[in-house]
């Protein structure tokens, strides 16, 4: 955690209303593309989003720095998300909705763009339709940037584990990507 | 290495590796393999990413109604709430103190911020248990209330044999000489007094009790 998070976490763990918009508006994007990503719903990332922005506003005085700040959120994050895809019965329907979102989130205004955007929907089908752990790694080291290790201390897997399921996940998605290559 | 980890490696970046590149050299098929895996990455940047800023107002202010509905302030003011296991080690505490308080003896009294703990009976206790009626008088005062109307109907019948023997005495006394009129009279004083006592001894007992 950088030092500024920890002075800025600090001042909103003690009641600093402005240290505490600061932080959330610093995490909001994040919080969101990773729901996102890992549901395959705009509509439900914009919840577990809301969802995830309490629990911090509310956990922020038990933090007390123990683990890094963006560390402790992802995890939020993601056992959000898994909380809400348990929930959800059938791979199909969120491979639907990972179709859908792209299309329901973009307004396209020239040909390059409809084109980027079908492909990218394309994408997001093709990442919603990977097993849940694989997907996470993937969203997490390829989107959100994520290194290994710091995923390893998100999901509390080890590294070597992790990198396995990101290959694995590549080697999922390539002959779908490759297709849509093709096609773009 | 071998092919899988080469193009794990690959997978995660970790392509610098000497021995890496070594096993690329040689190996055809893990080019392919490692070269179809990095166009697939690339493929992935073409899913944008999401953009809508959250109402971070309301989201204070629903994490502030939540913290109110649990009785802690919990965003203007991030005072540190209990944990669950101070809280739960404080309790047990409490219970503890209690039962060893009451065991003693002791009485906990609380009162304009004050709390004050004591031995032995309270004053107003003591009181209490004096102004209590005994059992010998709890017994009497049922005893009389069953004898009640017993003894109101024995004195009623009492009323009307005195009567009836004034009447006789008045009658006798008309029969006889004024001489021994006084000494009747006289008698009759004397046996208005006794049964009067008597009347008025068993109105005393059946009186109902009064504490």
């Amino acid at each position: 955690m950088e030092n500024d998070d920890r002075i800025w976490v600090a001042r909103a763990a003690r009641g600093d209303r402005s240290a505490l918009e600061r932080l959330l508006r610093r995490i909001d994007g994040r919080v969101l593309d990773l729901a996102h990503r890992l549901t395959g719903d705009a509509d439900v990332a914009k919840d577990l989003r809301q969802q995830a922005l309490i629990r911090v506003c509310r956990g922020l005085s038990d933090f007390e720095g123990r683990a890094d700040f963006e560390t402790w959120v992802h995890r939020i994050v993601v056992n959000l998300c898994r909380d809400h895809l348990r929930s959800q019965s059938a791979v199909r329907r969120r491979t639907e909705r990972h179709s859908l979102l792209v299309g329901a989130s973009t307004a396209p205004s020239t040909h390059d763009e409809t084109e980027r955007t079908e492909l990218g929907q394309r994408v997001a089908t093709a990442v919603g339709a990977l097993p849940d752990e694989e997907r996470e790694v993937l969203v997490l080291h390829h989107y959100q940037g994520l290194s290994f290790p710091e995923i390893a201390r998100v999901l509390e897997v080890p590294e070597t584990t992790l990198k396995s399921r990101f290959a694995r996940a590549l080697e999922r998605l390539a002959p779908r990507l490759a297709t849509l290559r093709a096609l773009g | 290495m071998d092919c899988q980890s080469i193009r794990e490696q690959c997978a995660t970046g970790v392509d610098e590796d000497p021995r890496v590149r070594e096993h690329l050299a040689d190996c055809a098929e893990c080019r392919v393999a490692v070269e179809t895996l990095r166009q697939a990455r690339s493929a992935l940047d073409a899913w944008p990413r999401s953009e809508a800023p959250a109402d971070i107002a309301a989201v204070i202010a629903a994490a502030e109604s939540i913290g109110q509905a649990e009785g802690r302030s919990v965003t203007t003011n991030l005072a540190r709430p209990a944990s669950r296991r101070s809280t739960l080690v404080g309790l047990a505490a409490g219970i503890i103190a209690f039962v060893l308080l009451s065991v003693v003896g002791a009485r906990v009294e609380t009162g304009g911020g004050v709390m004050r703990i004591t031995f032995g009976k309270s004053p107003e206790r003591v009181v209490d248990q004096a102004q209590q009626p005994s059992i010998d008088s709890l017994v009497d005062q049922k005893v009389a209330e069953k004898l009640d109307p017993v003894v109101r109907a024995l004195v009623a019948a009492t009323e009307r044999s005195v009567a009836a023997q004034r009447d006789m005495l008045a009658e006798f006394a008309s029969a006889v000489d004024y001489e021994n009129l006084q000494d009747r009279a006289l008698d009759e004083a004397r046996e208005q007094r006794i049964v009067d006592g008597f009347i008025d001894a068993i109105a005393y007992r059946g009186r109902p009790h009064q504490p």
